[in-house]
């Protein structure tokens, strides 16, 4: 017998009814398959994402306490800055009335003496013994010339210990 | 079950071999002559695959631009042997890769030669006849190589003999000589007006059949039949005149000849064609 083949495949014009069948069975089965493997790789990559997300919830809660301890160091670092200010302020005070005490101890004259003072944040209340009023007046005229005092009003308290006690107003500039 | 269907100008002639207890059956379905366009032919074989619920069939090609070639080749090695036959395509058979389809088959080897049956036919045909089945067919073949296979499985097969299928408008020509065909060749523009052919025509076939015979090689022009199948076999002395014409026995060739089927009598000469096709696709 001789084997000739001259047979060139073709595309069927139309399906059968079974062919269709089988094809739609096909194509449902396949759609299927795909389906439930995308859901389980879907399923996976959702356990991973609940995963991600229990780490991120540990690390937001680790995060949100070291936001509360960094509120905390700047509300501590505020106050500290405001101790800082604080005690800056009471320092420069503190200065401010040594300079005041010092100049009212070396500006007297020779033969008073200083009996003691009441520094406000604005004057000055001091008194001195002296043996005559024309030292109290040098006195006064050197606290002023200073420029850190500026004498409101000096006035005699009677004696004490053969000297005149002087109380002394100044206003501090 | 597979059927073998051949499409004439006229009609569709088709033989189903037997299975289990389905008996080996052939048809003829008639074109009508104010009808056979492709559309036609379409629907009629639509509506015979649907009432016989054919699934596997063979089909016969033949005419516009479908060749054939018998040769021998003295090549033993496969590659060398697809060569030859690449050259043979090439040179005698017109094969253009880019237009044409190539079968080739081995036959037998006598001596130191093997016969080759090659043949190639346009795409184009090839899809366009095909389109006019509602199925892919399981194989084509062509008419000269189903003609030869009919010859073949048939008593006539171990002899010399020379077959001339002659149908309406169609001419298929083949020799065996021991059992190997030799020759095969289509006769183009054939318009056979008579069932007996006249004096006219028997002269006219008388040059056509020596012309062809010359063909042969010279140590193949001894003959020992001349057979007669188609149309023109169903007057059986057309056989015997026609054999008379070129110094051989004339017989006309009914390949059902030793098989059972159902057919009406005398009609078998016309059904070597399908009868072949359907062998083809067992």
């Amino acid at each position: 017998m001789i084997q000739i083949d001259l047979a060139v495949r073709r595309r069927p014009e139309k399906l059968t009814s079974l062919q269709f069948l089988l094809l739609f069975l096909g194509i449902l089965l396949g759609t299927s398959l795909i389906v439930g493997i995308g859901l389980i790789l879907q399923w996976n990559s959702l356990n991973n994402l609940a995963d991600e997300i229990g780490e991120l919830g540990v690390k937001r809660d680790s995060l949100e306490i070291l936001e509360a301890e960094i509120i905390r160091y700047k509300d501590l670092k505020d106050s500290h800055s405001e101790l800082m200010l604080v005690m800056e302020d009471a320092r420069k005070d503190t200065e401010r009335r040594l300079d005041i005490l010092r100049l009212l101890r070396t500006e007297l004259e020779p033969g008073m003496k200083f009996l003691s003072c009441r520094i406000e944040p604005d004057s000055v209340i001091t008194r001195c013994l002296s043996p005559s009023n024309v030292k109290v007046a040098r006195y006064l005229e050197e606290l002023s010339r200073s420029g850190l005092l500026r004498v409101i009003e000096s006035e005699p308290q009677g004696t004490r210990q053969g000297l005149i006690e002087h109380r002394v107003l100044l206003k501090i500039q | 079950m597979t059927y073998g269907i051949d499409i004439s100008e006229e009609e569709i002639r088709w033989v189903r071999l037997p299975k289990g207890e389905n008996p080996a059956v052939c048809g003829r379905i008639l074109l009508e002559d104010n009808d056979r366009s492709p559309r036609r032919i379409r629907q009629v074989l639509k509506e015979f695959f649907s009432r016989e619920r054919v699934s596997r069939f063979v089909f016969p090609l033949c005419g516009q631009g479908v060749r054939a070639r018998v040769f021998a080749s003295d090549k033993v090695d496969i590659s060398e042997l697809e060569d030859n036959v690449a050259w043979e395509a090439k040179f005698m058979l017109e094969y253009n890769r880019h237009r044409d389809v190539l079968s080739f088959d081995p036959l037998r080897s006598v001596g130191s030669q093997t016969w080759i049956v090659a043949v190639a036919a346009p795409l184009e045909v090839i899809q366009r006849k095909s389109g006019l089945f509602p199925k892919n067919p399981t194989h084509i073949e062509t008419a000269l190589t189903a003609l030869a296979n009919a010859v073949l499985r048939s008593k006539w097969g171990e002899k010399d003999i020379i077959i001339l299928h002659l149908d309406r408008s169609r001419g298929f020509l083949v020799v065996v000589s021991h059992g190997n065909p030799i020759l095969i060749q289509e006769i183009p523009r054939v318009n056979l007006k008579e069932a007996r052919l006249s004096e006219e025509a028997l002269s006219l076939w008388h040059d056509e059949l020596k012309v062809r015979r010359n063909f042969l090689p010279q140590d193949k022009r001894r003959l020992d039949h001349f057979l007669l199948s188609g149309e023109a076999a169903l007057v059986p002395e057309n056989a015997r005149v026609l054999g008379e014409c070129i110094d051989l026995t004339g017989e006309v060739f009914d390949p059902f000849d030793g098989v059972q089927i159902e057919c009406k009598a005398g009609e078998g000469v016309l059904f070597p064609l399908a009868y072949a096709c359907a062998l083809r696709g067992e």
